[in-house]
């Protein structure tokens, strides 16, 4: 088991921080103890199950779909945490990154408010394409869809859906303005001190 | 300068492209080892732990389901405990009057308004045979109050001597669920295009339910009109059963008397013995029906009901 453990970080570790990714813009708000308790469950039961992957290079894809279930399994159960202690919750795992700019917390507020928009279907595939870097024909197999089309149609739909969110919704994102504004604010204090 | 719709559109995915890339450019790498230590510590002790703990540990985590499951049962099984409940099923108004002024009291109680359903029953008082004639009023679906009312009502008639007004209860013991549902169990069935056996099923599956294991009732089909037969039934289960529609209902209410306070072969008085022949027969007219009183074997006092027709 242990060495069987080992053998599991060593697959995890490239793709550790696409993992915490999908697990954090899947769930439903962005709670820091939801994801991190979704993808602390999802790599107890990887781990667990590791054995059983015979094809390791279908490591990424098979961990995804763990990751996908212990979600779905997450909110499910979630009624009965409601009456746990917090004393009870386990430790938090702290995964921390780089900080943001707030231009950078800007886009993914935006970003979060209009994956909110799509359905959970849509939502998964979209994540999966895009912060997971899987092919339409992975993304039929880790859905468990019957044909590729199905997600093509989901994907340029979602997307579609995104595009009009983001930009009915979107702050100022050209940064040519941004700096032209802030050249400006620089000369009106140089004139006022000059 | 305007836009042209090609450019537009580049524009707005770039702008979808930069949200996802802010996201992809997250990058949590410096906290792996930090994760590893953690799982790795969790993985040991999880596997540590032997078959008692790892009960205690589910036990632990799972106490909140355990706890509503156990209150569930409790629930299921303090229902199923047999509880003692008295049921008031009527008031008998019990008077005497002296021989001579039996029927003119019968007719003044016959003339008073009284709503509830009633049976009176008329013998010759044990206490003095020739002289006095005990009065037996039996008033079913009735409050206390207005039997009280009815009471002092028959009291206030000349000749009424002794009366008594007596509540007629029956004691049961049964599961609490049987009780609350019994308090009185209406089923209203839509026959739709079941069979009569299929009805038949689903009554009796809906009595079993409600505790009635003894009760049986059977749906058949007389000259095509749907009807309820009662085949068995327990002396202390009492429901009602509506079987069909608007326009074509069969009713089957059965509501239980204590035998012990009423005789029950002499519920039905003479004039309401007289409405019943009539309307099992129709053709017939007041004077074909003769009613008469004797003495049983017994020495209680029955009604014979004579019919004479002729063509």
């Amino acid at each position: 088991m242990v060495s069987d453990s080992n053998e599991f970080f060593e697959y995890l570790k490239p793709v550790y921080s696409d993992c915490i990714r999908f697990c954090k813009y899947l769930t439903k708000d962005l709670n820091k103890f939801n994801y991190e308790d979704i993808f602390q469950q999802s790599m107890l039961v990887a781990c667990e199950k590791f054995y059983s992957l015979n094809d390791k290079s279908k490591f990424k894809s098979w961990i995804f779909t763990i990751i996908l279930r212990e979600s779905k399994n997450y909110y499910r159960k979630n009624f009965w945490k409601k009456f746990i202690s917090i004393e009870e919750i386990t430790d938090s795992l702290n995964l921390e990154y780089t900080q943001d700019s707030i231009e950078d917390i800007d886009k993914k507020t935006l970003l979060m408010s209009a994956l909110k928009k799509l359905s959970k279907k849509e939502k998964e595939s979209i994540l999966l394409f895009e912060l997971g870097g899987f092919s339409i024909e992975e993304i039929k197999d880790i859905q468990n869809e019957k044909s590729i089309s199905s997600v093509k149609s989901r994907l340029s739909r979602s997307r579609k859906k995104l595009k009009i969110f983001i930009n009915k919704n979107k702050p100022d994102f050209n940064i040519n303005n941004r700096e032209t504004l802030e050249n400006e604010t620089i000369k009106i204090l140089q004139r006022t001190n000059g | 300068m305007k836009q042209s719709k090609f450019y537009k559109e580049q524009m707005d995915e770039e702008n979808v492209n930069s949200c996802f890339d802010e996201i992809r450019n997250e990058n949590y790498d410096n906290s792996f080892e930090n994760f590893k230590i953690k799982m790795n510590y969790r993985i040991k002790s999880s596997s540590k732990l032997n078959l008692s703990d790892k009960f205690i540990y589910l036990l632990n985590l799972n106490k909140l389901k355990l706890t509503c499951l156990v209150l569930i049962a409790l629930t299921i099984a303090a229902c199923s405990y047999p509880v003692k409940s008295v049921d008031t099923l009527g008031y008998l108004i019990s008077f005497n009057a002296k021989s001579e002024n039996v029927s003119d009291i019968s007719k003044q109680i016959g003339n008073m308004k009284i709503q509830n359903s009633y049976s009176l029953k008329v013998f010759k008082s044990s206490d003095n045979t020739d002289k006095f004639i005990k009065f037996n009023m039996m008033l079913q679906n009735v409050n206390e109050e207005s039997s009280t009312q009815i009471k002092n009502d028959i009291s206030r008639i000349n000749g009424v001597e002794n009366i008594v007004l007596t509540s007629l209860s029956e004691t049961n013991s049964q599961p609490v669920y049987a009780y609350l549902l019994k308090n009185f169990m209406n089923l209203n069935v839509n026959p739709s295009d079941k069979s009569p056996e299929v009805l038949t099923e689903e009554i009796n599956e809906n009595l079993k339910k409600a505790g009635m294991i003894n009760t049986n009732v059977k749906v058949v089909i007389e000259n095509g009109v749907r009807r309820l037969i009662l085949e068995n039934s327990s002396p202390n289960d009492n429901f009602e059963i509506k079987l069909g529609d608007d326009k074509t209902m069969d009713v089957l209410k059965i509501k239980r008397l204590d035998s012990n306070d009423v005789n029950q072969g002499s519920i039905l008085s003479e004039d309401e013995l007289r409405k019943k022949v009539k309307t099992e027969n129709p053709n017939l007219n007041d004077d074909d029906i003769k009613i008469i009183k004797e003495i049983d074997s017994n020495g209680k006092e029955v009604l014979k009901v004579e019919i004479s027709k002729e063509d």
